[in-house]
């Protein structure tokens, strides 16, 4: 599916991992970003649209690189090392919708712009879940030749600084589809709050909203999108862990206590050394994710995923655990790194549903 | 439910009758959501223990307890997490009280031991160093005694960390180094100073849940009356130890375990899945179900080390308990994150959490992953616990 060669992929990371070093560290670059307001796109982005990174799944006949699930993966585990915090994976993840569900005509505008950075997309996709509330989710409705959408989305990553949404809703006879929003109307309002990883996330209420439905001849991608999904989030946790065992190795390295570095201590050293283990099942998670989205038949995709899923979370859980842990006090504070890696996860455990969605998902109960 | 005889029931259902009437419904809501008390309501709520006389569950009598035994005190805590309601406060409570009554001289008792009760001052410990965690007697505070004009007393110069509630606090124990020619448990002595002292300085540090509860206290030449040391100098350290010894009733945390899982299930049975509550899967079931077990079996095994008669024994239990006690915590914190999806980690705004109680969830989550490092990490505590069964075994 990729058509960017093995090399350029390689070069576009090493680029992307030059930039995030020199223009994204933790302790001041990364702090002014984080720091923007809800609807405005952070400092780094022209940077990463200047590397290419929004055309990275694009194809190149609308301007793109054409990369695949596996190039998304390597950009996913250096933003996830250096916890960025951006709108990139909703736009790739957008990119990937529209090329199974649009158009050709649709495609051709909307793929190129994305690539270009003049379109930026978040996907509109989880119902609501309020406590005594059947989950909410969005209907649409066939207008004057257009569509209108009604109803709630919610866990809307950056929804106030894109220009559009990528809405899933329902269709009077049951079924599914697509829908391109623009989100300067009247009709999309917008409750943001911030996730613990700094993420702005909304919970969208669309009232006879404007909408475009993506109308290629292909059915809903949902399982290869979750799929795709699932592949880039077990990268960012490849990403995430390694930094987490790296400085947490670092800080055994220094701190001494009774006398002799934290690092000579056996028990010490044993859970370093466990950490490292969970690390390699972390990183044959990812290959099993990757494997999914080139999975044929539905069902063994629905299995390689969850299996990754399954344990990705869990050993990049348990080793973020480690790390706070064996920072002792310093993993306590929001100074330090650790912490907020280990916030990424949890919000990585809940937008993906974690181990117990992956669980039910094996169990065939969803 | 444990068989308990009939004395032990009395009280616990005088306890439940106490708070069901006197412990605040809205603070009960705010401690059950997963924030933190404020002071006022530390304050409050210490008076209004002090007031039926229970202020200090595990004091004697004759100082203004209730002279309970171990196990009527964890009764009384038991039902107080039951509710939410904060325990009696543990720096004046639990910790401070207790050294000043084994080891004060009388007038200092009786200067300090009423203030303690009725929260009229409210401490906070300072113990850990930048550098002195695991290995905490090889702190630095030094704290030089000379005699001026106005009076015998100690300059304090150094800095403490980890310190939580001294931005709300008044006073502070403190463990400083006395002699610093001394073997480094020899030479510490325990201190009581008063936060509002010239050359004290207390800074926040923000905690990995975006909350202010730790702080850092630096002291810079700052002067501290003679009458402030507790008992002997350079005896600080067998003072600190007995203090740490003390927490033995509370440190398992069942009671309190128990409370977040019934509230994980009430929590499970408000969040409707494909039609269904989540309390009905299965999933979901099992995890309860285990954890349940696992504080049943807990419970039991903390009666059991109560009432051990042997000194050495009782303390590694206590280390059995602190570690497998914050396994526990974690695995509940673990639950009521993982149901709660993204609401429960969102950052709180300006003006606080919103409306959806499982906001603060994430935060107390987050918090929870110090269990297992504060009062003596649980990598300590093993050795403490491996050492006694190597010891001990023939």
């Amino acid at each position: 599916m990729s058509t960017i060669s093995i090399e350029d992929s390689a070069s576009l990371c090493d680029a992307l991992q030059r930039l995030l070093q020199d223009r994204y560290g933790f302790a001041d670059a990364r702090r002014r970003n984080i720091a923007t307001a809800p609807d405005t796109l952070p400092a780094i982005w022209t940077s990463l649209v200047e590397l290419g990174l929004t055309g990275l799944v694009v194809p190149e006949a609308q301007g793109g690189f054409g990369g695949g699930p596996a190039d998304l993966q390597r950009v996913q585990r250096e933003l996830g090392r250096a916890l960025v915090v951006s709108p990139w994976l909703g736009v790739a993840l957008s990119a990937q919708v529209i090329q199974r569900a649009a158009s050709a005509e649709q495609q051709d505008a909307w793929l190129s712009a994305i690539a270009e950075g003049r379109m930026t997309l978040a996907l509109a996709r989880d119902d609501s879940q309020d406590l005594n509330r059947p989950p909410a989710s969005a209907l649409a409705q066939a207008s004057d030749g257009g569509w209108r959408l009604e109803g709630h989305k919610a866990n809307v990553l950056h929804a106030d600084a894109v220009s559009h949404l990528l809405v899933s809703a329902q269709l009077s006879d049951g079924a599914s589809a697509w829908f391109r929003v623009d989100v300067a109307q009247a009709g999309v309002a917008r409750q943001r709050h911030r996730l613990l990883d700094h993420t702005w996330c909304a919970d969208v209420v669309f009232s006879d909203a404007k909408a475009e439905r993506l109308d290629g001849p292909g059915a809903s991608p949902t399982g290869a999108l979750r799929a795709v999904e699932s592949a880039a989030y077990c990268a960012e946790m490849v990403g995430g862990a390694q930094a987490a065992l790296e400085l947490t190795v670092q800080y055994l390295r220094t701190r001494q206590q009774f006398g002799q570095a934290l690092g000579d201590y056996q028990a010490l050293r044993h859970r370093v050394a466990e950490m490292a283990i969970a690390m390699e099942q972390l990183r044959s998670a990812e290959e099993l994710a990757l494997e999914a989205t080139a999975a044929h038949e539905p069902a063994e995709q629905t299995r390689l995923g969850a299996q990754a899923l399954l344990i990705g979370c869990e050993s990049a859980t348990w080793i973020q655990r480690q790390a706070i842990q064996l920072h002792g006090g310093m993993g306590m504070t929001e100074e330090f790194a650790v912490g907020h890696h280990y916030r990424r996860q949890l919000v990585i455990n809940a937008l993906t549903g974690g181990e117990t969605a992956a669980l039910s998902a094996l169990a065939g109960r969803v | 439910m444990k068989q308990e005889d009939e004395s032990l029931q009395a009280l616990r259902a005088e306890i439940r009758a106490f708070l069901a009437t006197a412990f605040d419904p809205a603070l009960r809501a705010r401690l059950r959501r997963g924030e933190f008390p404020k002071r006022a309501d530390l304050v409050a709520w210490q008076r209004a223990l002090n007031q039926c006389g229970w202020g200090a569950p595990n004091w004697a009598r004759e100082f203004g307890g209730t002279g309970w035994n171990d196990f009527e005190q964890l009764v009384f805590l038991e039902e107080c997490a039951a509710v939410c309601a904060p325990a009696p406060h543990v720096f004046n409570i639990t910790m401070l009280g207790p050294v000043l009554i084994r080891f004060a001289a009388p007038e200092q008792r009786a200067e300090w031991l009423p203030k303690l009760l009725n929260a009229d001052v409210l401490f906070c410990q300072g113990f850990s160093e930048p550098g002195s965690g695991s290995d905490l007697a090889s702190l630095r505070t030094a704290a030089t005694r000379s005699t001026d004009g106005e009076g015998d007393h100690y300059v304090v110069n150094g800095q403490k960390i980890w310190t939580t509630a001294a931005h709300y606090s008044d006073w502070i124990f403190c463990l400083v180094r006395t002699d610093p020619q001394a073997k480094k448990q020899k030479g510490i002595s325990f201190l009581l100073i008063d936060l509002n002292s010239p050359g004290i300085t207390v800074r926040p540090i923000i905690s990995i849940d975006g909350r202010h509860s730790l702080n850092e206290v630096f002291f810079d030449n700052v002067r501290v009356p003679a009458s402030q040391l507790v008992g002997e100098e350079n005896k600080g350290w067998d003072y600190a130890r007995f203090l740490l010894g003390n927490e033995r009733a509370s440190i398992a945390g069942v009671a309190k375990s128990r409370e977040r899982l019934g509230y994980a299930r009430e929590l499970a049975g408000a969040t409707l899945q494909n039609g269904r509550p989540l309390a009905n899967d299965v999933l979901f079931q099992a995890r309860v179900l285990r954890l349940e077990a696992e504080l049943e079996a807990l419970d039991r095994t903390q009666i059991r080390m109560l009432s051990d008669s042997n000194a050495a024994g009782r303390v590694a239990g206590a280390s059995v308990l602190k570690v497998k006690g914050t396994e526990l915590q974690q695995r509940v914190q673990d639950l009521l994150v993982d149901i709660s999806g993204t609401a429960s980690l969102r950052l709180p705004g300006d003006s606080g959490f919103g409306p959806d109680v499982r906001e603060p969830l994430g935060a107390a989550h987050l918090y929870s992953r110090a269990a297992s490092i504060y009062g003596g990490t649980n990598e300590v505590q093993k050795n403490l616990l491996a050492k006694h069964v190597f010891d001990t075994t023939p």
